[in-house]
């Protein structure tokens, strides 16, 4: 008989919906496996066949085809397995399927175990848009699957629930396998103790730094309130928090750069439902979606280490399936680059076109990916090897030593960031003063309102959201200057010696800080502030 | 570039006169004439901004007068009084420690080529020499042989820039060091040196004062400031300030500092190295 189940697998960071069909036919005994799979697909084969064999049920000595459809699309991961299961379970045994509907999402162990695999959220999604009733998933899946409002969630531990919930008259007696029962009772321990489990895997092969959960701990303790002084920075942050600009801050070491970056997570507004559900999306396939805290609530803080690597940072094959790097993992949220000189040269280089066009374009294994990058880049940097320079008491670095440190950062690079500043040292006696102090909750207020007047503006535009998407058309149309205004840029860029290319940035800015300040026009007074923040890209070269 | 030996007319006669005298020095440019004034300005390679700012100040205002400046256009000091000679308009006269037509450091180019072009490069290497570590040495006894009167900037305790004071005082010539906070680490040095006996240098009239030339009545430059723009101007120093801490000084917020210092600096009473902001004159 030809039974047919349905399943879901992971294009590079979309989900698709499968079909699996199973045939059983005459011919010499054996299963194979076809469709333009990988090996853990095709490995999918043998944990499903051994796994039915030690619930009590042995396949027929026939031929037994198996087809992924589309075929022609190459499929990865673990996740078929239990739909494999399922459609050999029915051509074989029963030959009827009362859930003709539903789909199956999970990776089996030999003993009928259904674990857990990434990407269960973006899964159910792409099932519930095609059109599918329901879907059997494990029970360390089902938080995740059930952010789906429209689709039938059926959790199992194991693969002879199901076949207990479809076919009951089939377990009636106790099955007659001796491992199964030896299984059954210690499964939880052995299996636990002796292998690591998934999420643990996926964070070593990519070196996460910081998981969901960590960063909601420490999100919840970040406020502006805590930073002393740091007047300028602050506003800074403000700025860059409410048009989504690139930012880089260079200090000495101990002025508070990484302070300021881990709270500008706190200013942005609360993510709406469906930036939810993208921002967890991402982190549902790079498996980092713990199952019991459902959605990711809080924006994502992602501070990765200087020695991460171009595949890491902008994602790359592990096992043959495509993983998020930090750059998505950092969508809606802030990227924050510590110790930029120190990463490698071609990590940093890396980032020109996604910084410039917004979206990365991933070649890999005969296939091109591409996602959005939607994300806050923050980075830091000190003024020399050291890290004291200019204050010459402490700092003994020669100019050749600085300038080599500073030109670390190719110029290409600086030019793609629209706010660089330069942060003064923090003196004991102002961390204890009284200084002038900024809570979160007042600067959010700034932040929401520019982003309101964003969003009125770029309501007729398609692909615009933020004043930092603007291209050059739309610059003519929303940033207009007036005669005064245009003699001040005159005046400033011959000043300064600035280029063509920093302009648009500093029209940009210059519309957003317009923005914070509530004004309609963009004035001398904003663009001025908008020219101070391209100093430090000056002084580098 | 000319070849000018010892035997030679044009061999300046500073040169001539200095124990050690090269036999033949390399010129790209002109040599100080015989009757204009020379003043050396020099000090340390990783001056702070401070002292380079008042390198380029005394340079220019040296200038003014007529008198060329000489240096080894070596970062820090040497080129910030190379390039306030320019700005003033004057002539400066850059002493190499390698061949005339090496530029070292290299990002002194654009500063070099200036220098060639309405001053002079001078070295006693041949051309294409490079820039050896005892070259350094060697060449400081020009820098004091060019100069009538040397002033020291900044420097450390222990600093190249003392051979250059030894050569001068060995030459007869009369040293000058701008003081400084004795807990500055670059202004140990020039401290020292003024312990020692060495001139006090304030201001340009000092200097003028040795060639016996009469510090022009200082033309005050009429400040056209509104009220707001003076509080700001009176609160910025020599040395830079952050724009947090002019902030701080003046209750005002950075967003409405911003556009007064951009207009203050381009009118020219201000200047900005990355957010620090300092008068661009004494």
């Amino acid at each position: 008989m030809l039974a047919n189940v349905y399943s879901a697998g992971l294009i590079g960071l979309n989900a698709c919906l499968f079909s699996v069909q199973v045939d059983e036919c005459n011919g010499l005994p054996r299963s194979i496996i076809v469709g333009n799979v990988s090996p853990s697909v095709r490995e999918g084969l043998e944990r499903a066949i051994i796994a039915l064999k030690n619930n009590g049920f042995d396949l027929p000595p026939k031929k037994i085809t198996i087809n992924i459809q589309p075929a022609d699309v190459r499929k990865n991961g673990t996740s078929f397995d239990f739909a494999i299961l399922a459609g050999m379970f029915i051509a074989t045994n029963v030959k009827e399927n009362p859930y003709q509907n539903y789909a199956f999402l999970g990776e089996l162990g030999l003993d009928g175990e259904i674990k857990h695999i990434p990407g269960v959220l973006p899964m159910t999604l792409a099932m519930e848009e095609a059109g599918i009733e329901g879907v059997f998933v494990g029970k360390e899946d089902e938080k995740e699957a059930l952010h789906c409002k429209k689709l039938k969630i059926i959790a199992l531990s194991c693969v002879r629930e199901w076949i207990k919930i479809l076919y009951p008259f089939l377990i009636k007696k106790p099955s007659l396998n001796s491992l199964e029962m030896k299984l059954k009772g210690s499964r939880k321990i052995e299996v636990k103790k002796s292998c690591i489990s998934q999420n643990q895997t996926k964070k070593i092969c990519m070196g996460f730094p910081l998981s969901a959960k960590d960063n909601k701990v420490q999100k919840e303790i970040a406020d502006f309130s805590d930073i002393a002084g740091q007047e300028a920075g602050i506003r800074a942050c403000v700025i860059a928090a409410a048009g989504m600009h690139a930012m880089l801050f260079s200090g000495p070491a101990g002025s508070g750069k990484s302070m300021l970056a881990r709270r500008i997570p706190g200013i942005l507004p609360k993510l709406s439902e469906e930036e939810k559900l993208e921002v967890s999306k991402i982190y549902s396939i790079a498996g980092d979606l713990s199952g019991e805290e459902g959605l990711l609530q809080e924006r994502p803080f992602r501070a990765p280490h200087t020695a991460i690597s171009q595949n890491t940072l902008l994602g790359g094959m592990v096992g043959g399936n495509l993983v998020p790097g930090e750059l998505a993992l950092a969508t809606k949220g802030v990227l924050f680059l510590d110790e930029l000189p120190l990463f490698r040269k071609e990590t940093i280089e890396a980032l020109r076109s996604p910084l410039e066009e917004k979206e990365v374009v991933l070649h890999r294994l005969q296939q091109v990916f591409s996602y959005k990058v939607d994300c806050i880049l923050v980075a830091a940097m000190n003024p020399c090897p050291c890290g004291f320079f200019p204050d010459r008491n402490r700092c003994h670095c020669t100019p050749g030593q600085i300038r080599a440190y500073q030109r670390g950062i190719s110029k290409p690079i600086l030019e793609r960031i629209d706010i660089s500043l330069e942060l003064p040292p923090v003196a004991l006696e102002n961390a204890l003063g009284k200084e002038k102090k900024f809570s979160s909750e007042e600067l959010s207020k700034q932040v929401i309102e520019a982003r309101r007047r964003q969003n009125e503006r770029f309501k007729a535009e398609e692909y615009i959201e933020w004043n930092s998407q603007m291209g050059p058309s739309e610059l003519e149309k929303y940033c207009f200057l007036g005669k005064k205004e245009e003699d001040f840029m005159k005046k400033v860029f011959a000043l300064k010696n600035l280029s063509m290319r920093t302009y648009h940035k500093v029209l940009k800015v210059a519309r957003t800080i317009a923005d914070v300040d509530g004004k309609e026009d963009i004035t001398v007074e904003h663009l001025a502030e908008a020219v101070s923040y391209r100093i430090v890209e000056e002084n580098l070269y | 570039m000319r070849e000018i030996l010892a035997m030679e007319e044009d061999f300046p006669e500073r040169l001539r006169e200095i124990p050690d005298s090269p036999k033949c020095i390399y010129l790209i440019g002109n040599l100080p004439e015989k009757k204009e004034p020379t003043v050396g300005i020099i000090g340390a390679r990783n001056g702070t901004e401070y002292g380079k700012k008042v390198a380029l100040s005394l340079a220019r205002e040296l200038v003014a007068y007529g008198i060329g400046i000489v240096s080894g256009m070596a970062y820090g000091i040497d080129s910030a009084a190379h390039r306030g000679a320019l700005e003033g308009g004057g002539k400066t006269y850059a002493v190499l420690g390698s061949g005339a037509d090496v530029c070292y450091p290299a990002v002194n180019q654009k500063l070099y080529e200036e220098i060639a072009k309405t001053g002079g490069i001078i070295s006693e290497y041949a051309p294409g020499a490079p820039p050896l570590p005892h070259h350094f040495v060697e060449r400081n006894r020009l820098i004091a042989g060019l100069s009538d009167v040397l002033i020291v900037v900044e420097a450390r305790e222990r600093s190249g820039t003392f051979i250059t004071v030894d050569r001068a005082l060995e030459q007869g010539k009369q040293v000058f060091a701008v003081p400084g906070r004795i807990s500055d680490a670059l202004s140990k040095g020039c401290n020292k040196l003024l312990m020692e006996g060495a001139g006090i240098c304030l201001s340009q009239a000092d200097i003028l004062h040795c060639f016996s030339i009469e510090a022009g009545e200082k033309k005050q430059a009429e400040i056209h400031l509104n009220e707001e723009e003076n509080r700001v101007y009176q609160a910025l120093r020599l040395d830079g300030k952050h724009i947090d801490c002019l902030a701080k000084e003046l209750k005002m917020s950075v967003e409405k500092l911003y556009p007064i210092l951009i207009g203050l600096e381009l009118s020219g009473y201000c200047e900005s190295k990355g957010n620090t902001y300092s008068r661009r004159s004494l």
